[in-house]
C-alpha cells in the first residue's frame, strides 16, 4: 500500500522543525510560496528552483481528440499545460534512492 | 522565476524577516518535497498539484548512429499534475 502524501501541512512541519517560526507562521508561508508560484505560472512566466527542478509552460495545438469510450470526435482547443522538469541534482538522488547521501541544510533558528 | 526572484517577492511581504532567512525557509520547503521523491513518496498540494515519483523499467533501446543495442536500465522520474486552481489560472487561453 502506498504510504501517505506528503501534503501543506508536512511542509509547515518541515518549516517549524528546522526554522523555529511558529506552526501557524509556517502554514502561512507554505501558502504564500504556492500562491507566488501559482500566480507567476498564470501570468505565462516559468519558473526554475535550482537544485529543485523547472516549470515550464507549453504551448498544445489545438487538435481533434476522440472520446475513448463513445469514440465521438471532438474539437480539443489550443491550450497551455505546465510541465515539471526535476533538476540533474534531485535525478540523480532519486536514482540513489535514498535521502541519507542528500546535502542537508541543519538548522538555522530565526527569532 | 529563480528561486532569487521568489524570496525577494516574499521578502517584500515579510516585515521583521531577513533575505537570508527566507532563503533559509524557502531552501527548507523544496528540500521537503525533493525529500519526499526520493524515498518514493508523492506529494500533493491542493489546487497546485501533485508530483509522483514514477519507475520507467529497464528496456533494450538502439543506438541510432552506430545500431547497437544497448542496455538502458530502470530510472525515476517525476510526474507533474496541475491542479484545479493551476489549471484555471493559466490552462485556458481562451478563457
Amino acid at each position: 500500500m502506498r504510504e501517505k502524501s506528503v501534503t501543506r501541512s508536512e511542509l509547515a512541519d518541515a518549516i517549524q522543525r528546522n526554522v523555529g517560526l511558529t506552526r501557524l507562521e509556517s502554514a502561512e508561508f507554505v501558502e504564500k510560496i504556492i500562491n507566488h508560484m501559482t500566480t507567476t505560472l498564470a501570468s505565462g512566466e516559468n519558473i526554475l528552483i535550482t537544485g529543485f527542478g523547472s516549470f515550464q509552460i507549453v504551448e498544445r495545438n489545438a487538435r481533434t481528440g476522440r472520446n475513448p469510450r463513445t469514440k465521438v470526435e471532438t474539437h480539443v482547443a489550443a491550450r497551455r499545460s505546465i510541465k515539471f522538469k526535476p533538476s540533474q541534482v534531485l535525478r540523480d538522488d532519486m536514482a540513489r534512492g535514498n535521502s541519507n547521501g542528500r546535502k542537508g541544510l541543519g538548522s538555522v533558528f530565526i527569532d | 522565476m529563480l528561486r532569487g526572484d521568489l524570496i525577494n517577492r516574499l521578502a517584500d511581504e515579510s516585515q521583521g524577516l531577513k533575505y537570508d532567512d527566507i532563503k533559509y525557509i524557502v531552501d527548507v520547503f523544496f528540500e521537503e518535497i525533493g525529500n519526499a521523491l526520493v524515498q518514493g513518496q508523492r506529494v500533493e498540494i491542493r489546487g497546485f498539484g501533485s508530483f509522483t515519483p514514477k519507475c520507467r523499467a529497464a528496456r533494450m533501446a538502439r543506438n541510432p548512429k552506430s545500431g547497437d543495442q544497448v542496455s538502458v536500465g530502470e530510472r525515476k522520474f517525476v510526474h507533474f499534475k496541475s491542479g484545479k486552481i493551476l489549471k484555471a489560472a493559466s490552462i485556458r487561453q481562451d478563457g
